[in-house]
């Protein structure tokens, strides 16, 4: 390594000490020897006086940086408009300067604690909001999977704990038939226990329109209880609302003593709940529209909820007229042989056909349906047995005459009053029936 | 089998025929059917235009089955069982005896084809056929079974 002497590498103390060993030590050297009677040459006094010069001019330098120093800080206190300490001093002022300088140092740096730690927070709050949307946009995503409503319940229930940080988290939805509520989902109680304090507390709740709440600042004496029973210091409970009916309830609570619901905290609730409600109205209007529906996807015929209620009209309707009423179920015997060989589509196309041919092979009042995937299955209005068989009879050969030995059927018949007097008696007693039958047998 | 043939003249025209109602009143009874449903004889009855028993009386002479009024009349309940109670009560229709392959039964309407064919797959007889009026039948129903 090189290296190199220089005295602006040295502490201040030290090039001083050096400035005055060369002011003082050389001239002294130099008169003690003149004392002394040497003869000191020209050169030497020349010499001499250069090293004074020398050290003369280190000590210059020396105080020129301190002031120097002072220079810059009276500029760097200016430029942040602070006063400058009225003293002429350089070096009390610098003094004072530095003093002030590491004051507003010390408060800035405080200031910065207080910004990190605002930013911090602001950070936890900016996360818990990114959290929020990402648990509804997750609850929206599962629910385009189809995903059963029941288990975006709880998954919301469960990421609601998570969010607000409570010990326990009870979400409940109204039976349609009654006005009971029962929970769905329940996290940090069990949902019997929950339950129960429902029932008990059902008159102040059952018919909440807002949210209501009890924390240190909040002690709303109808929660009081509540509180008591769920052992938690805090708790909030949001209505769920669909169509100005309150359809459900979403309660939490908190053991923390300081816990207090902010307008955040509220405002999480709500829209959990107002997600909640969407949910449900979905299912509810999903439902409903399955109930509404009556014809099956791939053959276009009714399908067997349909059919079942057109069965029990007719049964009715030929019991008033002291007339039968037929019902023919007929199955594809070789149907899962028929996937195997031709793969599902094609067999599904084969369903199809048989359906139209089937259909066609009926008058136009029957009432054609599709009984399964393999099955398919017709009323046959105010057709005995007998005349039954008879027409099951004709299906079976444009059936045969159309798909030749590729399709195996078996045929069962059953009619009002004979084999039953309502729908499901009659569709029971075809469906046991044909499951022991042999192909192309019609009984 | 003596199944009935099937009629070539609905109930009411022949009622008319027959001088048992008049043609306003079975256009009336055509009417008050097609709002309210029901049997065209049980609707005629219902408005009082004639009784039960005259409609056995005619749907006997016409078609050759003899009346029989069930009052008083006694029926073995194996004779009974061999109908289920769901079918003589859609059918209206009672067992009365069984002699050989012969099964006698009353009903109300004798021109049900369909039902003397259910019985003959029910019971594998042959059915002789007594008319009678729907309340006799009910009623004998709800005594023997």
């Amino acid at each position: 390594m090189k290296t190199s002497f220089s005295l602006q590498a040295l502490s201040l103390k030290r090039r001083i000490w050096v400035a005055i060993s060369l002011v003082t030590l050389i001239p002294a050297i130099i008169t003690f020897y003149y004392l002394n009677g040497f003869v000191i040459s020209a050169i030497t006094i020349v010499t001499a006086v250069l090293i004074v010069f020398l050290g003369w001019w280190i000590i210059f330098e020396v105080f020129s940086s301190i002031v120097k120093v002072y220079y810059n800080s009276k500029k760097t206190l200016i430029n942040i408009g602070e006063e400058t300490p009225a003293v002429t001093n350089e070096v009390q002022s610098l003094e004072s300067i530095i003093d002030i300088l590491s004051s507003k140092m010390k408060s800035g740096l405080e200031q910065l604690k207080d910004f990190s730690q605002k930013t911090e927070e602001l950070n936890q709050e900016v996360s818990k909001k990114v959290f929020v949307l990402s648990t509804i946009l997750q609850a929206n995503d599962l629910f385009s999977k189809d995903i059963p409503s029941e288990e975006i319940l709880i998954f919301l229930t469960q990421r609601l704990k998570e969010i607000l940080g409570m010990k326990l988290c009870c979400f409940s939805l109204k039976e349609e038939a009654s006005d009971i509520f029962h929970v769905i989902s329940c996290l940090g109680i069990e949902a019997q226990r929950a339950e129960e304090i429902l029932i008990k507390e059902s008159k102040h709740i059952y018919k909440l329109k807002r949210i209501e709440i009890y924390d240190k600042f909040n002690k709303l004496i109808t929660y009081s209880n509540i509180v008591k029973e769920l052992e938690v210091s805090s708790f909030g409970i949001c209505p769920i609302i669909s169509k100005n009916q309150t359809i459900g309830l979403l309660a939490a609570g908190s053991s923390d003593e300081n816990f207090v619901f902010t307008k955040d905290a509220l405002n999480i609730l709500n829209l959990f709940s107002q997600n909640i409600a969407l949910i449900w109205e979905h299912k509810r209007l999903s439902r409903r529209i399955g109930e509404l529906e009556v014809a099956d996807y791939l053959t276009g015929l009714y399908n067997v909820k349909y059919i079942e209620k057109r069965l029990n009209e007719e049964t009715a309707r030929s019991m008033s007229y002291q007339r039968p009423c037929g019902f023919l179920l007929m199955k594809i015997s070789n149907y899962s042989e028929c996937q195997e060989k031709l793969g599902p589509i094609e067999a599904e196309k084969l369903v199809k056909k048989t359906a139209k041919i089937f259909k066609e092979s009926l008058r136009p009042i029957d009432i054609a349906g599709r009984a399964g995937p393999d099955s398919l299955c017709a009323i046959l209005i105010e057709k005995n047995k007998r005349q039954s068989q008879v027409i099951a009879s004709e299906v079976e050969a444009k059936l045969k005459d159309n798909f030749k030995e590729q399709l195996k059927v078996v045929f069962c018949v059953a009619e009002n009053p004979i084999d039953g007097t309502t729908a499901k008696e009659l569709i029971l007693f075809a469906q046991s029936r044909i499951n022991t039958k042999n192909t192309n047998e019609i009984s | 089998m003596k199944s009935p043939k099937k009629p070539e003249k609905p109930l009411g025209q022949i009622l008319v025929e027959r001088g048992v109602i008049t043609l306003e009143q079975l256009q009336l009874a055509l009417a008050s059917q097609d709002k309210d449903g029901g049997l065209i004889g049980e609707v005629i009855v219902k408005l009082g235009f004639t009784k039960e028993e005259e409609i056995a009386h005619c749907l006997s002479l016409q078609f050759g089955f003899p009346y029989l009024p069930l009052e008083n009349y006694e029926v073995s309940k194996e004779i009974v069982n061999l109908v289920p109670k769901s079918v003589a009560a859609h059918y209206c229709l009672v067992t009365l005896d069984k002699i050989g392959t012969t099964l006698t039964i009353a009903i109300a309407n004798p021109l049900n084809v369909q039902a003397v064919e259910d019985l003959e797959d029910l019971t594998h007889c042959d059915i002789q056929i007594f008319v009678s009026t729907p309340s006799d039948i009910r009623k004998a129903i709800d005594k023997f079974y």
